[in-house]
């Protein structure tokens, strides 16, 4: 049989796989511990000591620290406000029928494949006459709202998938509506909220147009608008330039190592739930 | 089950996300459309006055069809090359090679960092003083001065096309998480009829996931229309309007022409141009008769 050719074939093929993913950060991982000098002589030599004079210099040339506080403020927040708006819809439409139902569905549906910054100008109008703009309550809102499709179709699979005995049963024993939704309910679907809380945290980490766009100061900016703050300010500061993408790509990184199959059902779930 | 006071907990439960989704996308939305239709500016409130804006990107915008252009050609690559590229792997991960878990999630990196650093490392990597392009070009021998990729307008596309193209790790976990529902018994007789791996790959995995591809290729459509941090941390849409694309245009008319008429009827071509991307892809995948 061929099947030493073939996974001679495979590997050759997973090989170009990590070259192809891991070869860019790699390379600008290590330029972050090269000397200027040497970023600009040998692109593709390896640094003769790790010095982290390009962090010392990234931390210096702007408020990183506090770009990370911020961001790490938004996506917290937006992940839980995200979750205190749609989780009570989501149960709701998962075990009632009524009117409307369909057209709400079909509502949140579409706005999955609306492309979001087509609403740029009324959100920063409407930020703007609620006094909202460049604060991180504005970015917030905007981040639980463009959220809402995602976590409210997995959890809405997830509460589909509990019994409905169990909910009765809590009903014999005289629990009230929203008493069974708060100890019956949600304790179970803790798994489907890691899910859906994970795919928006990422999502507001990572997003960079609407902060471009709404804020303008640094009590709100987020790390992502951080990284094009070097870029503009400082064109000629490619060295700190390199050791802030990697402080940048760092948390996502971190939260997909430590939970790697929770990541990957996220990102399956988020794309096909909807 | 419905008593009073149900009705009213069912109330307050859909209140709030109702609330917030009719305040921060609906209106806005509608807000889009009937501005569109106006003159309008940073400056000044909106007035109607008919088909203007529209008038003018359709017949005096050679910008705003370069944009179309773009967009539509990256989504057009990403759409067959890019998805075939994430299956290919999805399908190669799936012989369940050994260390597959780890691959898959070296393959992932790429797509779960953000896209502005993702932007900027490709732009370090191509600049032209400090990248790998000056190497690369003394190895081959050119003498001639080190190529800026994306600072020359017949590369530029090409180049920001490269850091994007390959990363499709989104569709291969959701074909994969479709992979695994296969029951194995349908491979195991194939096998035993003599089917090589790579004849069950084409001739049986592939058609079961006709469906899924396309919901794979309506995402890539959907993100390559909405395709902004990379084209903002490299070139800006340029040189010219080599880059340019709907979402740059968009953000360009409205921070640098201060004209939100304008902006607005760009934003409605592209939620139309999406649409219509969306109901063709879906068409031609035959979607919707297993799907919800």
């Amino acid at each position: 049989m061929n099947g030493k050719l073939s996974s001679g074939f495979v590997y050759a093929a997973l090989i170009c796989i990590v070259l192809i993913s891991l070869g860019p950060i790699f390379w600008v991982l290590l330029g972050s511990f090269k000397t200027r000098g040497e970023i600009y002589s040998s692109a593709f030599a390896l640094p003769s000591q790790f010095n982290f004079s390009n962090y010392a210099e990234a931390f210096r040339l702007a408020p990183i620290g506090k770009f990370f506080v911020n961001s790490l403020i938004v996506c917290a927040v937006t992940t839980a406000v995200n979750f205190a708006v749609v989780a009570p819809f989501a149960y709701v439409l998962a075990r009632y029928h009524f009117g409307m139902k369909k057209l709400i569905v079909a509502a949140i549906a579409s706005v999955m494949l609306l492309p979001s910054q087509s609403l740029a100008v009324p959100i920063f109008t409407l930020l703007r006459s609620f006094h909202l703009l460049d604060t991180k309550t504005g970015l917030i809102l905007i981040y639980a709202a463009f959220g809402i499709p995602i976590t409210f179709f997995i959890l809405r699979s997830f509460f589909l998938s509990i019994p409905k005995s169990l909910e009765e049963a809590a009903s014999i024993d005289g629990a009230g509506f929203a008493v069974t939704f708060l100890k019956v309910i949600l304790p179970l679907s803790v798994p489907g909220m890691v899910t859906a809380g994970i795919l928006q945290f990422l999502s507001s980490w990572n997003e960079f147009f609407f902060a471009l766009v709404l804020t303008s100061g640094d009590q709100a900016r987020t790390v992502p608008i951080a990284l094009s703050y070097y870029l503009g300010t400082f064109s000629n500061n490619y060295p700190a330039l390199f050791a802030a993408v990697i402080l940048t790509i760092l948390p996502p990184i971190a939260i997909f190592v430590f939970s790697q199959e929770k990541v990957v059902e996220s990102l399956t779930a988020g794309a096909v739930k909807g | 089950m419905l008593t009073k006071t149900n009705r009213v907990w069912i109330l307050l439960f859909l209140a709030p996300c109702l609330l917030m989704f009719v305040v921060l996308i609906g209106i806005p939305l509608v807000n889009v459309v009937w501005t569109s239709f106006a003159d309008y500016t940073t400056f000044s409130k909106p007035e109607i006055s008919g088909w203007g804006n529209y008038e003018q990107l359709l017949f005096h915008d050679d910008s705003f069809w370069d944009a179309v252009k773009n967009t539509l050609l990256w989504v057009l690559l990403q759409c067959t090359v890019g998805v075939s590229i994430g299956c290919a792997v999805a399908l190669l991960l799936f012989r369940k090679p050994f260390g597959w878990k780890f691959f898959r999630a070296v393959y992932m990196i790429p797509s779960i960092i953000p896209t502005v650093a993702s932007g900027i490392m490709f732009y370090l990597l191509l600049n032209p003083e400090l990248g790998i392009v000056k190497p690369l070009q003394q190895f081959l021998g050119s003498q001639g001065p080190t190529l800026n990729l994306f600072g020359n307008s017949s590369y530029a596309f090409w180049a920001l096309t490269l850091t994007w193209l390959f990363y499709s790790a989104i569709s291969t976990v959701i074909i994969m998480a479709e992979l695994g529902t296969i029951s194995g018994s349908l491979l195991e007789a194939a096998r035993i009829d003599g089917a090589s791996r790579f004849q069950i790959d084409l001739f049986i995995l592939l058609p079961l996931l006709r469906n899924i591809i396309g919901t794979c290729v309506i995402l890539a459509a959907v993100g390559m229309i909405t395709q902004f941090d990379t084209i903002y941390v490299t070139t800006k849409g340029g040189p010219g309007s080599s880059t340019l694309n709907l979402s740059v245009y968009l953000y360009n008319t409205a921070t640098l022409d201060n004209d939100y008429g304008l902006t607005n009827a760009i934003s409605v071509m592209q939620i139309l141009l999406g649409l219509f991307l969306v109901l063709l892809i879906g068409r031609a995948f035959k979607l919707g008769e297993s799907h919800e």
